[in-house]
């Protein structure tokens, strides 16, 4: 989660030689014609990956796994999306605006890890449950 | 955690399993109940479940799961004095005093609690073990620095992701955003710091007409309107003359760009042309050229020592660089006229429909601050501040003397406003009335009594009875083809609308009309005008 919130603040968009990051590219939303409410929400969806993410270890840190689990498979399959998205569409080899492969390929890569992880504690979560039905008195 | 209570005796109470024995040595507390039998000299793992224990030496005993040790008679365990306990933890005390084992070997560290008089002294509360104060400590840390972190990034990706206004705080600093864009060759940030109503403009019909022309095969497919390539521009030590920048307004200032060096970059095999449009440039073999402008010597040169205009306006408080400005500046210059101090104010009609109506009706009357009041004030607004000079420019028109008898329209919505083309128009000229009335793709036009039908399938073959044999067939097929295409989706002005009021929008307008035109052409039409210019 730590890999994919630090991609998102590494280069999403290449113009000339300026490079801007995922939060510099959505606050662009005006100029690509999405400063409707659409576009507010879109923001707001990827600026809550920081929270959902801090929730995440809140809950894995208080004992609540599964819970962080799923949040956490939640939150790669959705920033897993967009950065796979981003990365497909990053071949622009002589363009002077084109997608920046950096930031949605490390994002890409800390998304496939949280559902990674988040897989491993749900699987030892219900082996845990399968071993021991009766519970630890 | 509650005390025992009666005071009195020792703290923790001595029968209690799971506490040390009395005597000044400890016992671990066990596990599971069995009598710990382990060899003598071996310290015991502690037990849990509480049974009293055996050892009256009251030697520390390893932490134990609970399984019986080795001793199988079962005897009490006498650890002789002096040994070194397992684990290679020292005996401190050799003479056999209480003893403190380490935390690491899960002893219950309450039992290891002795306070003087047996009875915790005042205030003692207790509390949860070590261990768990640590695990507790290690989470709190962890939530704490999760939060404060999560917070910080929080923060700052709010902040960097809010759709501020690209302008900005001057018309220098406007157009030093201008320039710091050019240096860098960041096509975004020119056109975001362009006046946002320009801005809007060539977004919104740099799509379409991209879309058209991947479909007339003059693109390649995977042309992207946002990924401009080809063409390089780089500038260097680019500045601007602060001290002679004129204030025109409070909404428009003139900088002057006095010197810096402008390297342009092209290079045709890298726009997205298709194969057969750059075969037919003779583009193929061509390799990129650049051009360095050096501005300072272009001013003296081509310039009369003049240093280049660039206007900045101010929109919603911020300033931006305009075009239009721009360019109505150096015609102006060029001239010699000056900016008039009383610009023309916009007058915007009800609906979109009555928008339409107005300007008609100007036209026709030879209104032109009728016509320019019309025009939308954010994309056109630099029209209205020339207003005075264009109608002083254009001397009086005489009014055409006809009437509007009727006027409806078809709307549709497009990007950026609402197109309206004529359903029925009728115009009275002298006494002479005309009237053109839609109906699907067909027009009737009524004049002097008699009426006249043209539908879209119906072009090509008046072409070919007006043109003969000496037009071309492929000529014919494109013609037919468009006026068809016009017919169909009709022809008609943009109305946009500014603060509720409505405008009719040229620009928006004959891009309109270009969009309509080429959505007439096919492939194989461009195939024909590739071998005509051959």
């Amino acid at each position: 989660m730590i890999t994919t919130v630090t991609g998102s603040f590494l280069p999403w968009l290449r113009s000339g030689t300026v490079n801007r990051d995922s939060y510099e590219v959505l606050a662009l939303r005006g100029w690509a014609g999405l400063s409707n409410g659409y576009g507010e929400v879109i923001r707001v969806a990827w600026v809550a990956m920081t929270p959902v993410a801090v929730l995440c270890v809140l809950l894995f840190t208080f004992g609540l796994r599964r819970f962080a689990a799923w949040i956490g498979i939640l939150f790669g399959t959705i920033t897993g999306t967009v950065a796979a998205l981003a990365t497909v569409q990053g071949s622009n080899e002589g363009a002077m605006v084109g997608i920046s492969l950096t930031g949605p390929a490390v994002a890409l890569c800390g998304a496939v890890l949280a559902i990674a992880g988040a897989i491993t504690v749900l699987t030892a979560s219900a082996r845990t449950a399968t071993n021991d039905p009766g519970g630890t008195p | 955690m509650s005390y025992p209570g009666g005071g009195g005796g020792e703290w923790p109470p001595q029968n209690n399993p799971n506490q040390p024995q009395q005597g000044g040595w400890q016992q671990n507390p066990q596990q599971g109940g069995y009598p710990q039998t382990g060899p003598q000299g071996f310290p015991q793992q502690p037990q849990q479940g509480g049974y009293p224990q055996s050892n009256p030496q009251g030697f520390p005993q390893q932490p134990q799961q609970g399984f019986p040790q080795s001793n199988p008679q079962g005897f009490p365990q006498q650890q002789p004095q002096g040994y070194p306990q397992q684990g290679g933890f020292p005996q401190s005390n050799p003479q056999g005093f209480p003893q403190q084992q380490p935390q690491a070997w899960g002893q219950d560290p309450y039992a290891q609690q002795q306070f003087p008089g047996g009875q915790p002294p005042v205030g003692y509360v207790g509390g949860p073990p070590k261990k768990k104060r640590t695990g507790l400590a290690i989470t709190a840390v962890v939530a704490v620095v999760a939060l404060a972190a999560g917070a910080v990034v929080t923060v700052y990706a709010l902040k960097n992701s809010s759709d501020v206004a690209a302008g900005a705080p001057s018309p220098a600093a406007a157009a030093n955003n201008l320039v710091s864009a050019l240096g860098s060759g960041d096509v975004i940030g020119i056109m975001n710091g362009l006046a946002p109503a320009e801005a809007k403009l060539s977004k919104d019909y740099l799509t379409g007409t991209v879309d058209e022309l991947k479909r007339l095969e003059v693109l390649k497919k995977d042309a992207d309107p946002n990924k401009v390539s080809g063409v390089e521009f780089k500038a260097e030590n680019v500045k601007f003359d602060e001290g002679a920048a004129e204030t025109v307004n409070d909404h428009l200032v003139i900088n002057k760009l006095t010197e810096g060096k402008i390297t342009l970059t092209s290079d045709v095999k890298k726009i997205p042309l298709t194969d057969k449009l750059v075969e037919a440039m003779g583009a193929q073999d061509e390799k990129p050229t650049t051009e360095t402008i050096d501005i300072a010597e272009e001013i003296k040169k081509s310039n009369k020592g003049e240093p280049v205009r660039i206007a900045s306006i101010k929109v919603d408080g911020e300033w931006y660089p305009s075009l239009f400005y721009t360019i109505a500046d150096n015609v102006l210059h060029e001239e010699k006229l000056k900016w008039p101090s009383n610009p023309i104010a916009p007058a915007g009609a009800g609906s979109a429909s009555d928008a339409a109506k107005q300007i008609v009706e100007a036209g026709m009357s030879a209104d032109l601050t009728k016509v320019i009041a019309l025009l939308p004030p954010d994309e056109l607004g630099v029209l209205q501040d020339l207003g005075p000079v264009l109608i002083d420019q254009a001397g009086r028109i005489p009014a055409t003397g006809a009437k509007l008898t009727a006027f409806e329209t078809d709307s549709k919505d497009v990007t950026g406003g609402t197109l309206l083309t004529i359903k029925k128009l009728g115009v009275d000229v002298g006494g002479e009335k005309v009237e053109i009335v839609r109906s699907g793709d067909c027009y009737t036009v009524t004049a002097q009594g008699q009426n006249q039908k043209l539908c879209a399938d119906e072009i090509t073959q008046l072409i070919e009875q007006q043109g003969g044999k000496s037009v071309p067939s492929a000529a014919i097929d494109v013609i037919g083809r468009i006026g068809a295409r016009v017919l169909k989706d009709g022809i008609g002005v943009v109305s946009t609308e500014v603060d509720g009021k409505w405008y009719v929008s040229p620009v928006r307008t004959y891009a309109e009309i270009g969009l309509t035109l080429m959505r007439g052409l096919e492939p194989k039409d461009i195939d024909e005008l590739l071998k005509l210019a051959k």
